[in-house]
């Protein structure tokens, strides 16, 4: 296989080729009026699918009659992660109330952040079952480090976050006593010290 | 604080108090902020950041004339610098009528002495324009010669432009 890596830095504004050739990916757009795709950020090209020279080879998204490549820009620069609808993030729990927990987001992915994002957890969003018999304090305590996955941007003050799937919830609490518990149930997490059981929605490890 | 859609762009210039000749701020540059956002909010594509603010920060420590050209161009390659997605770069061009002449990125002495002036903000490698100030004395053919070398000087400032991304983007991936 020809290892060619193209090393192509484009900067915003320059021509990537054809709309009728590429489709446009990550740090791409299409200009309606000449049917252009340009880039819109600095960085280097990437084509997906590479354009393949053996002619058996079966084109990935088989089902589209669109067999054009994907082109992408990917930026130079590191960025700090930021939240995007459908990612899984890491996030403390901070405030337990009524209605919603908010929790302050701490890693996107496998990636730290690198500023506060908060984030919300709303009643009927904790679980999948049974939503509507949903106890706050039996699902969650401040403090609590749990997984959850980001719904949407939610409005000006916090993103909206969920935990109603089988492996998102708590995944590392400390009971009263102070010590790391450790989980027994979906419901249900131990405290080896004091043997005490306390209830969280807990996360399928 | 509102939630947008869309991002917001906002864009301060400040002169220190050494820029000018004279000590003490610069007459105008009260309105160079709200140029500086017109110059830049078309080339921007603002739905790819929700909820989210660019923040763009000018501040002149000398002033040697023609200004705002210079502060809206770095401003456009600071934002492709750090990663803002952008439909293309914006290049900025200012050009002084004296008399009979026409003088390309003047000096504040020529700025003094100047009939009038003409800043165009373009994008090159689309061909648009986004910004067009004038202001002065213009007769019409004057005008047309203005543009023509503006516009020429802008595109050649593009490719300055993005020779000096590519150069430091390449150097920072190794």
């Amino acid at each position: 296989m020809r290892e060619k890596e193209e090393l192509v830095m484009v900067t915003p504004g320059e021509v990537l080729g054809k709309a009728s050739e590429l489709k446009a990916g990550r740090g791409a757009y299409v200009a309606t009026h000449n049917n252009t795709v340009y880039a819109s950020l600095t960085g280097r090209r990437s084509l997906n699918p590479p354009p393949s020279d053996s002619p058996d080879k079966v084109p990935p998204p088989s089902d589209s009659p669109d067999k054009r490549p994907t082109v992408e820009v990917t930026g130079h620069k590191a960025h700090g992660a930021v939240p995007v609808p459908g990612s899984i993030v890491i996030a403390r729990v901070a405030k337990v109330m009524a209605r919603m927990a908010s929790a302050d987001i701490m890693c996107v992915g496998s990636k730290s952040v690198r500023e506060k994002f908060s984030g919300i957890i709303r009643h009927q969003d904790i679980r999948a079952t049974e939503i509507d018999k949903v106890d706050m304090h039996s699902s969650f305590r401040p403090g609590d480090i749990v997984r959850a996955s980001i719904l949407s941007l939610g409005d000006a003050r916090a993103y909206y976050l969920s935990t109603a799937k089988n492996e998102l919830g708590v995944v590392s609490a400390e009971s009263t006593a102070g010590a790391t518990m450790v989980p027994i149930s979906w419901t249900e997490m131990q405290c080896p010290l004091t043997g005490q059981i306390e209830q969280r929605k807990v996360a399928k490890v | 604080m509102m939630y947008s859609d869309v991002g917001r762009l906002n864009c301060n210039v400040s002169y220190t108090n050494f820029a000018t000749p004279v000590r003490g701020q610069g007459s105008d540059n009260k309105e160079f902020s709200s140029i500086l956002h017109k110059a830049l909010e078309g080339a921007i594509i603002l739905d790819s950041f929700p909820k989210t603010t660019v923040d763009v920060f000018a501040l002149v420590l000398e002033s040697g004339g023609s200004d705002l050209p210079v502060v809206i161009s770095c401003a456009s390659l600071a934002l492709a610098d750090a990663g803002i997605m952008m439909y293309d770069l914006v290049a900025s061009v200012s050009v002084s009528c004296l008399g009979k002449n026409l003088v390309i990125d003047p000096i504040s002495e020529e700025e003094s002495y100047q009939d009038g002036s003409l800043m165009i903000t373009c994008m090159p490698s689309r061909n648009e324009i986004t910004q067009l100030t004038i202001t002065g004395e213009w007769s019409t053919p004057k005008i047309h010669e203005a543009m023509e070398l503006c516009l020429d000087a802008c595109s050649k400032l593009g490719k300055i432009m993005r020779s000096c991304l590519k150069e430091t983007a390449s150097a920072s991936q190794e």
